[in-house]
């Protein structure tokens, strides 16, 4: 999952990002998320989601900005672009024949897919100090 | 000054775009969506659209199909995170002039705008009426065949094998294997194999599973709009998976397993050139395909050679030659089974009137020279003396 991130993070952001070790708990990585559908035969919804500093950081190297110019609408567009590409990959990786859906936001705070039980669709990566959750739930959220 | 009109919902994406495209002197325009994006067109002159897949409000597809609809034949490269094979071929049928998968490169961007706009060889210009200029390597490696009137010529429209991999050695190592006859271009790069493919007719297409930068799975569907009667194969290596498996789920119609081994690449000519011309003609001579395959294939060669040979000796008599050559080429070692063949021939040449020449390596010399029915034909070493020498 996290060479899937990274595929997308390295070629566009120069950022890679690995597992988090020690089950770092996602619960501080949802102040923002994005969730994308991929509906058809096998339908998944894919999601990430960051806290404030990651995704600043996220919307900086995106826009190629310092993060003190990154505007609060930048850093949904960067977090939906990234979970557009990010899904692009995984289906691909999973040669899903299905068409992406359009990414939208989730109210913050809360997980972008169905989180119970704890993690078991969550994956918590890291890069330097940018932390990112990337959900990925069987179903249409 | 040229102007770009980049068509995505996300702004992140149009920023990056124009940031490269100014950098290459280049105005850039943006729309959020389809509609906007027809809306620019309709008010602007336009060179270039960089077009998203999916966007709210009209997708891309939707927005493409209304330009040409409309007459608008304004280049278009497909910028997108979607890779699913209805939408490409669609997409592709529509006349875009590229495809670029997100996440993308800076260069990869620049590379494939400026071959668009420019022209520039070396870049992917899918529909464009540009010919390929090779590299140095890509002509090295585009090898003409022997010569005759059923060959289908490298440098011409037909082609038997198109090869794509980033690996020259590849290219060699296959052309090095395959028998003469079969004509072979080969390329280091998508773009190079995708304007051939605009080009030329192929029979085989073989595409390296991990070229850089390249989406095989997404390069096959391009070659598959492209060249629809063609088998396209994988080329991959041998590994424990089930790598046939895997690449027919891509698309592919199977795989070709690299290190190339005489027994595969057997099994590739038996598959996909089975209905070769054995016995090429060309003026009075009647040239053998070489023989290589396995030592269990010899009586289907033979079967072969006996089926048409007949055909062969009728068209150089009906050019009023009183002597035919047989170039043997690399015949089977067995040589009862190339005698009897011989035999054939000679006496239904002498039928027409004709006197048969011979021919071959030494071996072939030697063996025919075992035979009391062929030790009186001529042999010669070489098509030039044969000539000569009648």
């Amino acid at each position: 999952m996290a060479s899937v991130v990274s595929g997308v993070t390295e070629t566009m952001l120069g950022l890679t990002f690995s597992a988090a070790q020690g089950g770092q708990p996602w619960n501080e990585l949802v102040w923002r998320a994005a969730v994308l559908p991929i509906p058809g035969a096998r339908p998944l919804t894919v999601g990430l989601s960051s806290d404030q500093p990651g995704c600043v950081q996220l919307a900086a190297k995106m826009f190629q900005l310092e993060p003190g110019e990154v505007a609060d609408d930048m850093l949904s567009d960067a977090l939906c672009e990234l979970v557009n590409m990010t899904a692009g990959l995984l289906k691909s990786n999973l040669k899903l024949e299905q068409a992406l859906g359009l990414p939208r936001l989730v109210p913050s705070g809360q997980p972008p897919v169905p989180s119970p039980p704890p993690a078991s669709n969550a994956v918590v990566l890291r890069a330097d100090k940018v932390g990112l959750v990337l959900w990925v739930f069987e179903g249409i959220v | 000054m040229p102007a770009i009109l980049t068509v995505d919902d996300s702004r992140a994406v149009r920023t990056i775009v124009g940031k490269q495209v100014r950098e290459l002197g280049f105005d850039v325009l943006e729309a959020e969506d389809g509609i906007q994006g027809l809306q620019v067109l309709s008010e602007s002159s336009v060179d270039l659209v960089l077009l998203d897949v999916t966007m709210p409000n009209m997708d891309g597809p939707t927005m493409l199909q209304k330009m040409r609809e409309g007459g608008n034949k304004t280049p278009v490269i497909m910028l997108t995170s979607e890779s699913k094979r209805t939408i490409v071929a669609g997409a592709m049928k529509q006349g875009i002039n590229d495809y670029i998968l997100k996440p993308f490169k800076p260069e990869e961007l620049r590379a494939k705008v400026l071959s668009v706009l420019q022209g520039e060889p070396g870049a992917d210009s899918i529909g464009s009426d540009a010919a390929p200029a090779p590299t140095a390597a890509e002509t090295a490696a585009t090898v003409a065949p022997s010569s005759g009137p059923a060959t289908t010529p490298a440098g011409g429209r037909f082609c038997d094998v198109l090869v794509v991999d980033d690996m020259e050695n590849v290219h060699k190592k296959l052309r090095s294997m395959l028998p003469p006859h079969v004509s072979l271009n080969a390329y280091t790069s998508a773009a190079q194999a995708l304007a051939a493919c605009r080009e030329k007719v192929f029979k085989v297409v073989l595409i390296d599973t991990e070229i850089p930068d390249v989406n095989s799975t997404v390069l096959a569907q391009q070659v598959r709009v492209l060249q629809p009667h063609a088998a396209i194969l994988a080329l991959s290596l041998r590994t424990a998976n089930d790598a046939a498996g895997e690449v027919k789920d891509q698309g592919f119609d199977s795989v070709l397993f690299k290190p190339f081994r005489p027994e595969t690449i057997d099994d590739f000519m038996q598959a996909y050139f089975d209905n070769q011309d054995f016995l090429q003609v060309e003026d009075n001579v009647l040239k053998m395909a070489p023989f290589t395959g396995k030592a269990d294939r010899v009586d289907r060669f033979f079967r072969q050679l006996h089926a048409v040979y007949r055909e062969a000796l009728e068209k150089v008599a009906a050019a009023c030659y009183d002597e035919v050559v047989l170039d043997l080429g690399s015949p089977p070692g067995e040589a009862d089974k190339l005698a009897k063949f011989v035999i054939e021939v000679a006496e239904r040449s002498k039928e027409f009137g004709m006197t048969l020449s011979l021919v071959g390596p030494e071996p072939a010399r030697k063996a025919m020279a075992g035979f009391t029915e062929t030790k009186e034909l001529r042999f010669f070493p070489s098509v030039q003396e044969a000539r000569a020498g009648g």
